[in-house]
């Protein structure tokens, strides 16, 4: 992966969102330019790339539910899936009523 | 628990973005204060967003510390929700504590204390105080860190407190209207055009400016914008729409609102992209902004209609939960009705708590 070849994905998670809102703060007070606000969204998307891809790798999750809406397009997976149960790393467990999931390809388009 | 590691790689992230922006900063010309206000501003809507327990977080008020600063920490911060434990490395909370009590200016205390009492019903979870007590504590932290001389420290612990009142006032909403002032007055707002909020003016000068509004209004109802005048920095700000995520949050910092209706030079008839935002724009990006809407409108197809149906039903049900999802997909199969999905590097929000896999498997019928 190199270059711009970084999903812009992870900006709507929290840590994505916090970092926009508080952008946005700096913009609105005029301490940075727009410009420079984009050039950190993008660091951004490469950092938490990288980041989960190293050190979430031996974390597990995995999850049973309803599919209730599917959804593939420009190569974006959306499911809605109802009544989730999640096992996560360590056997907790959660429920939830109703979770968006939104996935990338794992491999870029391009690579083998 | 995988809820732990977020804690660890949000503050590996967050640490990775500062530090690889830090260049970008230089080019731009920008000081590296703003970088480190970014940070602490960031850090500070995560935790606000209590998706986890984070290393930068303060102690959780249970522990039973013996510091008597400690304990007066305690007997003003409300107690913050939490199921975790936070582990803590070292005895580094315990000198954060009893430096900031110690260097921490009595007349932000002050202004703290007033900004407290004035304000009505205080939530615990979207305290302002609480955060800027936080905030406070990464400053004196960096202070410590690089050696930063004392009297800029306080002068950033001052703005950030100010900042507090501020975000309060568009915080609680209802109660907040009018404006406040440093010294923790206010006067009251009467136009009824939600908050208008002044920051780093003294009274004086809110007082000339207002003088200077008032009079403005009266002598004619020219296109004159006031806040062109009021402040030339604000208005110097670009439309950024593609930056704005959302309007809910409302934090402008313009310092009067117009209080006519009709008199508004912006007299065109799109009311609802007619907040106070327009107020530092000149009526020329307005009239930008409207163009793009309409086209956009030109472009759209009755396919990408369909699409927007689709997100407003997600947005509806799925997102204002808080229920999302983000990953990459290795696999997806089926078999009739039976999915199979092999996921990749993940950030799921479940429930208000944010955890994270490296691989992740879900099976679901439709």
């Amino acid at each position: 992966m190199s270059g711009n070849a970084y999903y812009e994905l992870y900006r709507r998670s929290s840590i994505g969102v916090a970092l926009t809102d508080a952008l946005d703060e700096l913009i609105k007070d005029s301490k940075i330019q727009p410009q420079l606000a984009m050039k950190i969204l993008s660091t951004f998307d490469r950092c938490i790339t990288d980041i989960l891809s190293d050190q979430a790798k031996a974390t597990r999750l995995s999850f049973k539910g309803h599919l209730d809406i599917y959804r593939f397009c420009d190569d974006v997976w959306t499911f809605i899936i109802k009544d989730v149960h999640f096992k996560m790393e360590g056997n907790e467990q959660v429920v939830g009523e109703k979770i968006k999931i939104v996935a990338c390809n794992y491999k870029k388009p391009g690579e083998p | 628990m995988s809820n732990s590691l977020v804690g660890e790689v949000y503050r590996d992230v967050i640490e990775d973005v500062i530090n690889a922006s830090r260049l970008d900063f230089e080019d731009s010309g920008i000081s590296e204060d703003t970088l480190r206000e970014l940070q602490i501003i960031w850090q500070e809507r995560l935790s606000l967003a209590g998706a986890g327990r984070f290393p930068w977080d303060p102690e959780p008020v249970s522990e039973p510390l013996p510091q008597i600063s400690q304990q007066h920490l305690q007997s003003h911060l409300p107690q913050q929700h939490q199921q975790h434990q936070h582990q803590h490395m070292g005895g580094l909370g315990d000198n954060m504590h009893v430096k900031y009590e110690m260097s921490s200016p009595p007349n932000a205390a002050s202004m703290y204390g007033g900004n407290l009492v004035s304000t009505p019903a205080p939530q615990p979870f979207s305290n302002p105080a609480m955060a800027a007590m936080r905030a406070a504590q990464h400053i004196q932290e960096f202070a410590r860190d690089e050696k930063v001389p004392p009297e800029i420290v306080n002068a950033s612990i001052e703005d950030v407190m100010k900042r507090a009142g501020l975000e309060d006032k568009n915080g609680d909403g209802m109660g907040a209207g009018g404006l406040m002032l440093p010294g923790g007055g206010r006067i009251a707002q009467v136009d009824g055009q939600g908050p208008a909020v002044e920051e780093n003016l003294s009274t004086a000068d809110v007082d000339r400016l207002l003088e200077l509004h008032i009079l403005k209004q009266r002598s004619q109802p020219s296109p004159d914008r006031s806040s062109d005048q009021t402040d030339p920095e604000q208005s110097s700000i670009t439309p950024n729409i593609s930056m704005k995520r959302s309007r809910k949050s409302n934090q402008i910092t313009f310092t009067i609102m117009q209080a006519d209706g009709p008199m508004d030079s912006d007299s065109d008839d799109d009311d609802d992209e007619d907040d106070d935002e327009d107020l530092g724009l000149g009526s020329t990006s307005a009239a930008r902004r409207k163009t793009a809407a309409d086209d956009s409108d030109a472009i759209n197809s009755d396919l990408d209609d369909s699409e927007d149906e689709f997100n407003s039903v997600d947005d509806d049900d799925g997102e204002e939960s808080g229920m999302l999802m983000l990953c990459l997909y290795d696999k997806v199969t089926r078999t009739k009705n039976k999915w199979k999905c092999v996921l990749k590097d993940g950030v799921v929000n479940v429930n208000g708590k944010d955890y994270l896999f490296g691989k992740g498997n879900g099976e679901y019928e439709w």
